[in-house]
């Protein structure tokens, strides 16, 4: 488990065994914090999973860094989004990645 | 907002810094507020314990003068107890006609009573002469000066009062006192020992006990006329007061000093206690005074030193914006190349916090009389990596369209060319052919926001079909969309910083934007600066960059 508390984001990552690993990504994650996320993201991804689970439901705003974080992780494993808001949701359309991750409620 | 806070952080870190040499210098000195009450407590302590001593000086000399009236007046009621005796020996003498025996007899009885008594004798007066009758005691030294008798006698008996002097004869000094009653043939001599060092102590118990004395015989401090006196050293100095005590025909002078304070040691303390007191308040005062001016001034300071601190932090700002907005400029196109039939316009917009350089670009390229390539794109992040992506793109572009591709065609090279994984960065790229003999817009999207379209005096959003961004690997080829360009058209793309919004879904604020553009009727130059006042009055922190282009036909 990870914590950074930087600039109005935090980013948890949670190892489960047997499980994918589950970052919970809350507050406003922009280019001033994202190379710290990405820090996190990469933790997860050492083990090298299949799969990697993005928790998003307390993200209130994400800019293109926070997307190109995520399209790192999809560069590597498996992204599934959880429970996005609808503000980040439409962010992820508009930039014509919806193809890219999973999105699941 | 993690700007923000690093933003406050290294500006507290760097006023104390900058600010500490003068603050130590200001500690050193007193400031004149704290000098003026000192100067000020000093000169009222001063006055108040001068006119402390003032006044019990003045209390003491009064308190003294009552004392010495008192003593002479204790003196003045001596008379009696010596005159008295001699006026019974003298009435005696008269009575019997001169009874020698008689006299001794009284006379004997007499001495005993009073102290210091040596001599009694009885003389008969007769004009112009003095003759001793009888004496009982030692011989009267007066005997032996037979013209200082005649004359002394003879004036006293002249005044009928009781007539004293100083004897001075071979066994030392003797107070003679001498009475005759007016018309008396006799009269009565009395001698007291002198004391030679004319020492004698007030009795302790004495009402007199806290004062020293020297009694003079005469009105003069003369030593020779000194009859007692308890001081050592004479005469009397400093606090003083004398009083001269007629004492029959003659009278003494008697000067007293106190030995001690008469109104009490705390009285002659007082100027002191006060001098004292007043300096300490005075000295507290001026502390008080003097932290309370160091305090505000503390404060005072730290709010300049803050204030420039702030100052300097903004001039840094500023400065480190103006460098970036440099750098962006320089690699933005330096000026639109004049196209025939259309009108473009161009803004860039640098990010309310962002000090690094962004990302965001756009280009107008110019392929024959009839067709040029509008591009406007955005890759994520920021600083001069993301802007090494941007010129890298740019060229690109430029390089692939001399090459004869389609705007599809140039993205799906410049993924080819370009990813995430090594960059570090991906972009959002739009780009759009125009052909102005078709009139038709051939546009391919990258993941970029879907421009505007102006025409027929409604603005609608051109709807995309929208690619992954460039630098995203994808399965999926990018599409083109071909548009129709009405008469007098006005297309407008632009970056994401203009409608994206924290708390609010990017729709809503292009709905916002199109609806403002709707309403909009005046010049493309005039269009783009509400564009711009628009997205400055929400406040956007990301870069923004915005192109227009209005077909005059």
């Amino acid at each position: 488990m990870a914590e950074l508390g930087e600039g109005g984001v935090t980013a948890n990552l949670e190892m489960t065994e047997g499980g994918a690993p589950c970052i919970a990504i809350a507050g406003e994650l922009d280019f001033s914090n994202a190379e710290g996320v990405r820090t996190v993201v990469d933790e997860a991804l050492a083990n090298d999973p299949e799969e990697l689970v993005f928790d998003l439901e307390k993200l209130s705003f994400m800019d293109s860094s926070g997307i190109a974080v995520l399209v790192h992780a999809s560069n590597h494993a498996r992204v599934l989004l959880r429970r996005p808001t609808p503000i980040v949701l439409r962010v992820i359309e508009v930039t014509g990645l919806t193809g890219t991750f999973t999105v699941a409620e | 907002m993690a700007s923000d806070e690093q933003g406050a952080g290294s500006a507290t870190a760097t006023a104390p810094r900058a600010a500490a040499p003068p603050r130590a210098r200001r500690r050193s000195r007193v400031h004149g507020a704290a000098l003026a009450v000192l100067l000020v407590g000093f000169a009222l302590t001063a006055a108040a314990s001068v006119t402390t001593n003032v006044i019990y000086n003045r209390n003491e000399n009064r308190l003294l003068a009552l004392r010495v009236n008192d003593a002479g007046a204790a003196i003045a009621g001596a008379i009696p107890s010596i005159e008295t005796p001699l006026a019974s020996a003298d009435e005696l003498a008269q009575a019997t006609g001169g009874d020698t025996r008689q006299f001794d007899r009284y006379m004997a009885a007499a001495l005993k009573l009073h102290a210091g008594a040596v001599s009694g004798s009885l003389w008969a007066l007769s004009p112009g002469h003095v003759a001793l009758m009888a004496k009982v005691g030692v011989a009267p030294e007066i005997a032996a000066d037979r013209a200082l008798a005649s004359t002394f006698f003879t004036r006293t008996a002249r005044s009928g009062l009781l007539g004293s002097m100083i004897v001075t004869g071979p066994t030392g000094e003797r107070i003679g006192y001498a009475y005759a009653p007016k018309g008396s043939s006799y009269l009565v001599y009395e001698e007291t020992s002198l004391n030679p060092s004319r020492r004698a102590p007030v009795a302790s118990d004495s009402s007199f006990a806290n004062l020293h004395y020297a009694i003079y015989f005469g009105r003069r401090e003369a030593p020779a006329d000194l009859l007692a006196t308890d001081e050592a050293q004479l005469p009397i100095t400093g606090r003083r007061a004398s009083v001269s005590v007629p004492f029959g025909t003659g009278s003494f002078l008697l000067v007293m000093t106190p030995g001690a304070s008469l109104g009490g040691t705390f009285f002659a303390d007082l100027k002191w206690i006060v001098l004292g007191l007043g300096l300490l308040i005075t000295l507290g005062a001026a502390w008080l005074v003097e932290r309370l001016v160091r305090r505000r001034a503390a404060a005072e300071a730290i709010a300049g030193e803050r204030d420039a601190a702030a100052r300097e932090v903004v001039r840094l700002y500023d400065e480190q914006r103006h460098i970036a907005e440099t750098l962006q400029h320089a690699l933005l196109p330096e000026s639109i190349p004049p196209l025939p039939g259309v009108e473009i316009g161009a803004r860039y917009l640098p990010g309310v916090r962002g000090m690094d350089i962004g990302g965001d670009w756009y280009d107008v390229v110019g392929i024959d009389d009839d067709r040029f390539l509008l591009v406007v794109g955005d890759v994520s992040g920021r600083g001069l990596r993301a802007a090494t992506v941007m010129a890298e793109l740019r060229y690109s572009i430029r390089a692939y369209l001399a090459g004869g591709d389609s705007p599809a065609g140039i993205l799906t090279k410049l993924t080819q060319l370009h990813d995430l994984e090594s960059d570090g960065h991906f972009a959002t790229v739009l780009l759009a052919l125009a052909d102005q003999r078709m009139r038709t817009l051939t546009i391919a999207n990258a993941g970029h926001l879907n421009p505007l379209l102006l025409a027929d005096g409604a603005c609608r959003s051109i709807a995309t079909v929208v690619g992954a961004p460039v630098g995203v690997s994808t399965p999926l080829p990018y599409s083109e969309l071909e548009v129709d360009l009405p008469p007098y058209a006005t297309f407008v793309a632009f970056t994401d910083g203009l409608v994206e919004r924290r708390g609010q879904l990017i729709d809503e604020s292009l709905a916002e934007l199109t609806s403002m553009i709707n309403a909009e009727h005046g010049s493309l130059g005039e269009l783009l600066d509400n564009v711009v006042v628009h997205a400055g009055a929400y406040g956007s922190d990301d870069d923004t960059a915005i192109l227009g282009v209005r077909w005059l036909n």
